[in-house]
């Protein structure tokens, strides 16, 4: 298919979007802030016959605190959260992470749901969401809101649970603790705008810990392992560190591309929980 | 000569830089067009095949198509390259590459020149593939060309070798492996090409070489070259990537076909790094010996050099690196042998620094090795061996003109990198990270070399009110050559910078002065102009007006010419290196850096801190200038170090755009602190001698030193990213390539590169491109 035979529509309400994603199905597609979708594009995929622009909608636009519920918008930029005070103090883990993501320009225009939607095991922003343990919100003309605990959001790489009739509307967690410990750390082949060959979110507190690791595996994992010795350390020193650390690697399972090779993924998980344990402990 | 200098040696702004700042459409690929099409090639599905049919009558049938050409459209030769033709401007029997083109389509749109291409039906019959260079040379290696696969050996052995290595207290010998750097500018290669109703044939295409494009596309059209105009600056960003013809074949040949209508090509990311030359990536097998107090007694490499598909620039890029195999140091004898290797790995070519970066790795990384086992100090163990003027290089050339290697070592002694290392060093904040300094040397030959045509010529114009037009062929890409030769010519004339108006790269005002490459543009183009502006002067002087404005009037009435021309041949050495085509070079630039390094031990991330740049220049034209290109050439280096290589396997191109291929950021390119040291060079325009590649040279040496100095390990392979510092430092098998296995090949190339029947003899066959007398003519 000719770009010039695509069609973008630009409709001014959630349920107008919706109804356009109903009626077309697979002939349709969301478009948010198109960092992916125009790479894809020019490669040649994603031709598809209808683009739904919802960058705009004034519903994808949220962030806001209430009932315990932090709820972020699927159009809230990557900008929007990083300089965002409500994100500072419920999700700094995932602003930390949004401050990662690509270039600024790339921050003004890529949005939460869109990296949700593209599914890659490298987004920025996933592992903090499956750290948070956040959920997803689906809406659809037929079927209403659903939401779905983020871990059973994404199939694999690209695919998601998300019928064609639905689109990704928000993101809700509950804010991190005060006290909390918390890390983003992120493994590139240089300082910044660089695709993820290892990325972890980390949470701490005494007695629970959230482990999350990027891009090695064909979904963003949580280290269920590393998790349950963290939360029953009683202290930390460096051999204790080292020894969980160490516990990542049978918990990931990366393949190697023209990144970096599967042996060397699997080391830097492992890497990258013993730097961020030892940045946010001092040890 | 007065030392009361108006214009050169001032930091000047750049005279381009406003409309570039200002994001007015100063590329020609962003000039908007009257009634344009659009220009695509049809590029190949196999690495090497052989093409059993072409098809084009489905592309050409679809609506807004306007031409579709094969082989059997172009006129004249179908071949093109620098140094011998032997790239089809469109393939016929077989495809070399993925990069190979088939066929062009002229359209309406970019679209329907796309969906043309897709149309086009072609029957391969793959090939074996060859994707390693030293498996090239082996007999019984698939062929590339029917010729064979060394494009060219050169050897030279100087010395008693064998009884140097027999004497001496150590030997240092390992193998290296460089990347293929991409040179990613910003502006990938494209261009517009016309026919205009006069007949000639326009071009308007960011290039290196004026002249000699006009030449190629001449052979390939079978016209009069003064038939055709290129325009060919500015370009944004050439590095050596535009050297060679990048598309103006291409729009030649389509602009044949449009009915005068313009037609444009502009190649997209992802073509132009399949496409596009690259730098050579080379193997160097590096033996050196050393006396017990230190002296340096011999060298001995084996030097593998993938040029890709087709020559190009690899024989050049092969005799410069073997050229510079001893460095800036005394070698009383010396054992090279090196090939130019044909593979299936797309096209290698000019790139910043011409072979050398990817020998003084091997060289200053055995040298570091040398000073530790020695317990020296690697700064000290240098300056023992620095060649003095009046010493023989390390191939055998007599060194007498201006020799700046002690210069730039002082001056690297005296930077705060090196001085205060040992604090520098200490002040690493997290515990799993540690530091290091590392230093490189180096000498870049200047021109083109012994025995190649090599000239400068300039012509200055006179214009109403007293300005001046200058007209060079020497392109802007982006160096700064505009503004020094605007500073050259303010200078002699004795005017304002701002009333010197420059025209570079045109062939129809510009007078060919040869090329943008070899660090030859301040040093041709300012001799060029000073001799040119002898003349001007002489032409003003004869009007015996008060003004130059009122010398135009004068001159005008009496119906005198107000354009003078000027030109000179580029001195070069007395003697050539026997079996080494364009060795020696006559005058050298030299550089040193100091980097210091931080490297993560967790993840063998390794992050530049500061990098210390020292350059000889010469007299410095511009130091603000030389301060940009040295910053430039040590961003570019920390690349080539650390992230930059194009992967190919099996011919296919892993990493073609941006996101997987990896450049520095501004977050990755150190603070480099540059410092200038002017040995004058006395051959030189106000003794300067140019600079533009030698910072990129000594970066790599540099940084490889210091991460040995931090963790202790050595990395032998280019780029040293994450990964491979990490496996090093973990002592893991796959860190170790210098395997016995690799040794026995390397053996068994050697004898095989010896033995075998070259098509063409070495050092002789060049195709030598005419001098301008002879386009006068």
């Amino acid at each position: 298919m000719l770009l010039s035979e695509m069609k973008v529509v630009a409709p001014g309400s959630l349920t107008e979007a919706l109804r356009w994603l109903e009626e077309h199905q697979d002939r349709a597609r969301p478009l948010a802030g198109a960092t992916d979708a125009m790479v894809r594009v020019k490669e040649g995929q994603w031709r598809s016959p209808i683009w739904v622009e919802i960058r705009r909608l004034p519903e994808l636009q949220r962030m806001d605190q209430a009932d315990g519920w932090v709820t972020v918008g699927a159009a809230v930029t990557y900008g929007r959260l990083l300089r965002s005070e409500l994100m500072a103090q419920t999700a700094p883990l995932l602003a930390a992470a949004a401050r990662d993501v690509g270039s600024v320009q790339i921050q003004a225009m890529g949005t939460l749901g869109g990296n949700l939607g593209t599914a890659s095991p490298a987004g920025d922003t996933i592992p903090p969401l499956f750290a948070l343990e956040a959920e997803v919100g689906l809406c659809s003309r037929g079927g209403g809101e659903r939401w779905v605990p983020v871990e059973s959001f994404f199939l694999g790489p690209g695919r998601t649970v998300r019928r064609p009739d639905e689109l990704i509307t928000a993101v809700r967690f509950a804010p991190q603790a005060p006290g909390e410990r918390w890390k983003w750390q992120k493994l590139g082949l240089r300082g910044a705008q660089a695709i993820s060959m290892v990325s972890l979110a980390l949470r701490l507190q005494p007695g629970f810990a959230r482990v999350a690791f990027g891009a090695v595996g064909p979904t963003v994992l949580r280290a269920r392992k590393c998790e349950a010795w963290l939360s029953q350390a009683e202290a930390f020193d460096l051999a204790t560190v080292r020894s969980i650390a160490q516990m990542a690697w049978k918990e990931v399972a990366p393949i190697s591309d023209v990144r970096a090779s599967a042996a060397y993924r699997q080391q830097m998980a492992c890497a990258l929980l013993e730097r961020g344990l030892r940045e946010v402990l001092a040890v | 000569m007065t030392n009361q200098q108006t214009w050169i040696g001032k930091s000047v702004h750049r005279v381009d830089a406003p409309a570039k700042l200002k994001g007015e459409p100063v590329y020609m690929t962003d000039r908007p067009l009257e009634n344009p099409c659009f220009g695509r090639v049809l590029r190949s599905r196999y690495p090497h095949a052989r093409i059993l049919r072409i098809d084009t009558a489905k592309a050409s049938a679809l609506p807004g198509v306007i031409c579709v050409l094969t082989h059997k459209d172009v006129p004249g030769l179908n071949g093109f390259g620098i140094v011998i033709p032997d790239q089809p401007v469109l393939c016929f029997d077989k495809v070399r590459m993925m990069g190979d083109a088939l066929a062009l389509v002229a359209a309406e749109t970019p679209e329907i020149a796309a969906a043309a291409l897709d149309l086009i039906e072609v029957d391969y019959e793959p090939l074996p593939i060859v994707d390693d260079a030293l498996a090239a040379i082996m007999p019984g290696s698939p062929l590339v060309h029917e010729t064979g696969n060394i494009h060219l050996r050169t050897v030279i052995r100087r010395g008693e070798v064998a009884q140097a290595f027999a004497e001496a207290a150590v030997v240092v010998d390992h193998v290296y492996f460089t990347p293929r750097q991409a040179h990613m500018f910003l502006e990938t290669e494209g261009g517009v090409g016309q026919l205009m109703p006069n007949g000639e044939l326009h071009i308007w295409c960011p290039a290196q070489a004026a002249f000699r494009d006009r030449l190629q596309v001449a052979r390939l059209l079978g016209w009069d070259p003064e038939r055709i105009r290129e325009y060919s600056s500015p370009s944004g960003g050439a590095f050596g990537g535009k050297d060679e013809l990048t598309v103006q074949h291409y729009l030649a040949l389509l602009a044949l076909h449009t009915g005068g209508r313009p037609v444009k090509i502009h190649l997209s990311r992802e073509e132009s790094t399949v496409a596009g030359i690259k730098r050579h990536p080379f193997m160097v097998q590096m033996r050196t010996a050393a006396a017990a107090d230190g002296t340096f007694l011999a060298q001995e490499a084996f030097v593998v050099a993938d040029t890709g598909a087709y020559a190009s620039l690899g024989g050049p890029v092969l005799n410069l690196a073997i050229e510079h195999i001893g460095g800036v140091y005394r070698f009383p004898s010396l054992n090279v042998e090196g090939y130019c290797v044909y593979t299936n790995n797309g096209i290698s070519g000019a790139f910043r620094g011409f072979g050398v970066p990817q020998v003084l790795v091997a060289l200053e990384s055995n040298i570091d090795e040398i000073a530790r086992r020695l317990g020296r100090d690697p700064l000290d163990l240098r300056r023992q061996n620095l060649i003095q003027r009046g010493d023989l290089s390390a191939i055998g050339n007599p060194m007498t003109t201006g020799v700046g290697n002690q210069a730039v070592l002082e001056a690297l002694e005296n930077s705060p990198t090196w001085k205060e290392r040992t604090a520098k060093k200490a002040a690493v904040t997290d515990p799993w990270k540690r530091r290091g300094v590392g230093i490189g040397l180096c000498m870049q030959g200047l021109g083109l070399g012994k025995g190649i045509p090599d000239y400068g010529a300039a012509v200055i114009e006179l214009l109403p009110g007293g300005k001046f037009k200058v007209g060079i062929s020497i392109q802007e890409i982006g160096t700064g050559n505009q503004t020094a030769y605007a500073q050259f010519a303010a200078e002699a004339l004795g005017c304002d910078v701002a009333d010197v108006e420059v025209i570079q790269g045109d062939t129809g005002y510009s007078a060919d002065a040869g090329t943008v490459t070899a660090t030859r543009s301040v040093f041709t183009g300012g001799k060029a102009i000073q001799i040119t502006a002898e003349k001007m002067v002489a032409l003003l002087r004869s009007t015996g007006a008060e003004s130059y404005a009122a010398a135009y009037a004068v001159a005008r009435e009496r119906g005198l010419e107000t354009k003078v021309r000027g030109s000179f041949a580029w001195p070069e050495a007395d003697e050539e290196i026997p079996g080494a085509f364009g060795l020696p070079h006559h005058i050298y630039g030299y550089g040193a850096q100091a980097a210091l390094v931080e490297v993560d031990t967790l993840t063998g991330e390794v992050q530049v801190l500061e990098v210390a740049s020292v350059v000889d220049t010469g007299k410095s034209i511009n130091p603000m200038g030389v301060e940009g290109q040295s910053e430039g050439g040590v961003a570019q280096g920390v690349g080539l170090a650390l992230m930059e290589d194009t992967v190919v396997r099996e011919g296919r191109f892993l990493n073609a755009n941006m996101s997987n291929y990896i450049i520095p950021t501004a977050g990755d390119v150190p603070k480099v602190e540059t410092f200038i040291v002017e040995v004058h060079e006395e051959k030189g325009p106000s003794g300067a001698k140019g600079m533009g590649e030698v910072p990129i040279v000594p970066t790599m040496p540099a940084i490889f030193g210091a991460i040995y100095d931090a963790v202790g390990v050595q990395m032998f392979r280019a780029p040293a990213t994450p990964e491979r510092v990490y496996m090093a430092m973990m002592g893991d098998p796959s860190a170790t390539e210098d395997t016995p296995a690799l040794r026995a090949r390397i053996a068994e190339g050697r004898r095989a590169g010896l033995a075998a029947q070259l098509h063409q003899t070495e050092g002789e066959g060049y195709a030598q491109p005419k001098g301008p007398e002879d386009e006068e003519a």
